[in-house]
């Protein structure tokens, strides 16, 4: 629950903003350094950008940040099985990539 | 909480049951676990994409594929249009939001409806956008088998997913619909809480943090 | 607590089934509303969460009796290979043509066995049935939190048995490339005359179910947290829900990647995709799809796969340890480790997956990491079954049907552990994947146990249900068949697999030795038979139990903790007549203080020894 006296409204808004700055940051740095700088930097800020964007959008938006802290522990735990899928079948996808090769 | 005096000695706390130890009421909750599980079938979609692509040499360049702009036919706005539709997307995102404090802080219909019939228009706003965008690539020859920029992998998985979030946010904007004619037909100020419009409101989020990712993987990456 | 109750008071009703306040507080009406019910509302579109549970049973059971019967089927053409059955080609016309089944029938047989058996019966017909049971009744709630979403869960299952049912009865019959799926076999039409039009209905029955799944889980996991009764602590839950709570943690979380890879191989095959199609020759022609991966759908189909088989396994450990702990009449020992033992499973049972893929070609580094993680399963299940040996060790034993079944189930679960061990190292696993050492494993470590389990919870809760017992004597007759015909049926096929006899084989006529398993087979084959007959004596002791079986005239028939027996013999809906009984204690408090039990609701005595919170 929210405290008293605590304006979302407000709130709100200094999220949208923040989406929206992020976001413009992420298509600038597209437009502009693409082909000037290694692809992984870039690709590296725009992972560490999306996953900023969906900290704000989950705990404002979605108020997960006002709920129970266990609450936020089991919806946030299942997720650590997600990455670990990713990792996984990146590696994997490298290797097939590999394999095509020799 | 009446509970024996003999077994006061156990320390009381919220797993205790007679009530939520979330202090949430079982609907929400259902619909925050529904969202767990259904950020799992996206993994998967989005999973598929980054393991395929991996095993590729070469990969289409986002700003090559997405440059065109409705109405400007012989100008390129390499990414321009999808930014509009993510700024459409974030937008309805924070009207979402609106209607659901004013429901919760301050149950004013008026306002509820207000800004969830805008959300609605944001929501449309983004599905003939992209239905401009699908047809735009398909007139261009990018399909579910071929794709003229590059692998037609890029092909298949971007009409697939795009596609599955699309079908998302179209199921989010029928149920925002229904949810605004209960809104106007006063049924949660009957209830006397406004606690359907947050779930919707879960939802739309949700539909809204998917994108985020899928932005990243088709446009940015 | 008024610090918990302080922002409750003033807050509105919000549900109208559960009064519970949008802060979570449950709230007891001054009168329960009865609706008027009509023989559609009570019995076909049902939303009590008892006769949702029944109904479950009832299917589960039908597709146990269609997928036993096609094991039948094959076993005979394993058996007695080459020898003609005319009745079979009475029945099946030319899928059995001369009287023998030939390979596409046989591998249609396979194939729905497996899924039938795995999805249909012992996820739907297990945890559907008890989940839906046990669950409000043990918690302390009035009905699941959406009896609404309850009752559609069942009719999607209903609707997915339909699209299954009639696969069979299409021109080019029922999916054949195996219950797992594979692509290209499956990702294409012209791989096989099951990859027509029976692949197609194969997968939109799979989503049907999954989509039945989800809505059942989602309803499981609110129930249990949210609607559980005052001083219903989750330490306080009995072992069966919390398995089943697990059980629905585990389906939420890993059913929709298979909704996912199901929806996939469904645009590979109609809509010219090729997410798992890559470099395909067929009459030599080279295929278009190309640039998938087919190793892709086995890592989303074992996301879920493996996860799936815990679901399949944990509800029977809940049933098991409430069985045992109340027919051994003694505390479950170490209720703590068996909790946290599950939790540990479920844990690993999404880190595990790709030990189904050793020989496929998987990066050997993966692999490595996939030994470790699947070695470790063996920890909290060794626990598991230490803890169930220490409740048995000096009880005082009621040898129930339902405990005879449970003891079976431990017998069952340490026999099929213990060649996982095998199967978990991938050096192990290059010589013996795909062999009859394989099918030998996961059917008595997964099939055939948790099968066990069921039939336990049946006889057990079966009072409960119909408010009538199960006859014993067949009850017993069922067990001992059951358990020695199971060992009987499977045990040969270990050594089968160590010499290297392959699976999902027609004939083995074209390997010249292993013909020296041919008498062994032929006895498989009787054996199984007798196995399945057994069963029949179970459903016709089910069916007129229901009917004509000795009443139960006593509230609690096994003197049991737990809060399902403090109900009418028969709850109607709503489950509890007066209000919804407060619990004191955990449901384990058997043979305490020279108190042969002591029932949850009852509050602890002046300066009696807690055993446990």
């Amino acid at each position: 629950m929210v405290r008293e006296g605590f304006d979302m409204v407000k709130e709100i808004w200094k999220t949208f903003w923040i989406l929206l700055v992020v976001t413009i940051l992420e298509i600038g740095l597209a437009l502009t350094l693409t082909g000037h700088v290694p692809q992984m930097l870039l690709n590296v800020f725009y992972i560490l950008a999306s996953l900023a964007k969906a900290f704000y959008i989950v705990a404002v938006f979605m108020h997960l940040k006002f709920e129970r802290k266990y609450l936020i522990i089991t919806v946030l735990l299942p997720m650590v099985f997600m990455l670990f899928a990713v990792v996984v079948l990146l590696v994997e996808g490298d290797w097939w990539y590999y394999l095509k090769r020799y | 909480m009446t509970e024996s005096s003999l077994t006061m000695s156990v320390k009381p706390n919220v797993w205790q049951g007679g009530f939520s130890p979330f202090r949430i009421s079982w609907g929400k909750l259902m619909m925050w676990y529904f969202l767990v599980g259904d950020s799992f079938s996206f993994g998967a979609f989005l999973i598929t994409y980054g393991a395929l692509r991996f095993s590729y040499e070469s990969w289409p360049l986002p700003t090559e594929v997405f440059k065109s702009f409705p109405f400007l036919e012989n100008v390129e706005v390499p990414l321009g249009f999808v930014s509009f539709m993510t700024f459409t997307l974030i937008m309805s995102s924070v009207t979402m939001v609106l209607a659901v404090h004013y429901g919760n802080a301050e149950r004013n219909r008026y306002k509820v409806a207000k800004w969830l019939a805008w959300t609605i228009v944001g929501g449309l706003i983004f599905l003939s956008s992209q239905a401009w965008e699908w047809t735009h690539l398909i007139t261009h020859g990018m399909t579910m088998k071929h794709n003229p920029f590059g692998a037609p992998a890029f092909g298949w998985l971007f009409f697939t997913i795009t596609g599955f979030h699309g079908f998302h946010v179209f199921t989010g904007v029928i149920i925002n619909i229904i949810i605004l004619i209960n809104v106007l037909r006063g049924v949660y100020d009957r209830r006397g809480s406004y606690e359907m419009v947050e779930k919707v409101g879960l939802y739309w989020h949700f539909v809204d943090l998917v994108w985020v990712f899928v932005f990243m993987a088709f446009y940015l990456l | 607590m008024a610090h918990e109750m302080q922002t409750a008071v003033s807050s509105p009703v919000t549900d109208h089934v559960h009064f519970q306040t949008v802060e979570g507080e449950i709230r007891e009406p001054e009168h329960i509303p009865h609706h008027k019910e009509n023989f559609v509302t009570k019995y076909i579109f049902s939303q009590d969460h008892k006769t949702i549970g029944k109904q479950f049973l009832f299917t589960g059971m039908f597709w146990a009796f269609v997928g036993g019967l096609l094991s039948l089927i094959f076993r005979l053409q394993l058996g007695y290979p080459g020898q003609s059955f005319p009745i079979l080609e009475t029945l099946f016309g030319k899928w059995a043509a001369g009287g023998i089944i030939t390979p596409e029938f046989y591998y249609k047989l396979v194939t729905m066995h497996g899924t039938l058996l795995v999805f249909f019966v012992l996820t739907a017909g297990l945890s559907g049935t008890f989940a839906n049971l046990l669950i409000p009744l043990q918690c302390g709630a009035r009905d699941m939190a959406s009896p609404f979403l309850n009752m559609l869960s069942y009719w999607f299952f209903f609707a997915a048995s339909v699209v299954m049912l009639i696969s069979f009865f299409i021109p080019d019959g029922a999916a054949d490339g195996g219950w797992t799926f594979y692509p290209p076999l499956n990702g294409l039409r012209e791989a096989s005359i099951g990859s027509r039009a029976g692949a197609d209905y194969w997968l939109i029955g799979m989503a049907l179910f999954i989509i039945s799944s989800l809505l059942g889980g989602l309803n499981y996991i609110t129930t249990v947290l949210n609607l559980r009764t005052k001083g219903m602590s989750m330490n306080r839950l009995p072992l069966t829900v919390w398995a089943l709570l697990i059980t629905a943690i585990l389906g939420l979380i890993s059913f929709p990647v298979l909704l996912g890879a199901a929806i996939l191989v469904l645009f590979d095959r109609n809509l010219g995709t090729s997410f798992f199609l890559d470099e395909i020759f067929i009459g030599g022609r080279h295929l278009d799809q190309m640039g998938g991966n087919a190793i892709l759908y086995q890592h989303l189909f074992w996301f879920l796969g493996h996860p799936e088989v815990y679901i399949i396994i944990l509800p029977a450990f809940g049933l098991v340890s409430e069985i045992i702990a109340n027919n051994a009449r003694k505390p479950i020992f170490g209720y703590r480790a068996m909790v946290l033992s599950m939790l540990a499973i479920a844990i690993l049972a999404f880190v595990v997956w790709a030990h189904h893929m050793f020989v496929t070609g998987l990066n050997p580094f993966v692999a490595s990491v996939f030994v470790f993680l699947t070695l470790l399963v063996a920890v909290p299940s060794a626990v598991k079954v230490f803890n169930w040996l220490a409740t048995l060790w000096q009880g005082n034993i009621r040898f129930t049907p339902a405990m005879l079944f449970a003891i079976g189930f431990v017998s069952l679960f340490i026999s099929g552990g213990l060649t996982g061990i095998f199967l978990g190292n991938s050096a192990l696993d290059i010589p013996l994947h795909d062999t009859y050492f394989v099918v030998a494993h996961f059917h008595i470590v997964m099939g055939v146990s948790a099968f066990f389990g069921m039939v336990a919870g049946v006889y057990h809760w079966f009072p409960k249900m119909f408010g009538r017992y199960m006859n014993h004597t067949l009850g017993y007759v069922h067990f001992w068949i059951t358990l020695v015909g199971a060992y009987l049926v499977f045990w040969p096929m270990h050594y089968m697999g160590l010499i290297g006899l392959p699976r999902r084989v027609w004939s083995l006529d074209a390997y010249q030795n292993f013909s020296m398993y041919g008498d062994m087979n032929r006895f498989m084959t009787d054996a199984a038979m007798l196995v399945f007959f057994a069963q029949i004596l179970f459903i016709l002791n089910f069916v007129y139990s229901i009917f004509w079986g000795r009443k139960v005239t006593v509230k609690n028939p096994w003197q049991s903790n737990s809060l399902e027996w403090t109900t009418e013999i028969v709850p109607g809906h709503g489950n509890w007549k007066g209000p919804i009984p407060t619990v004191y204690r955990w449901p384990y408090d058997y043979s305490k203080n020279g108190d042969d039990f002591i029932p949850q609701t009852e509050p602890y005595r002046p300066g009696e020894e807690k055993l446990h919170h």
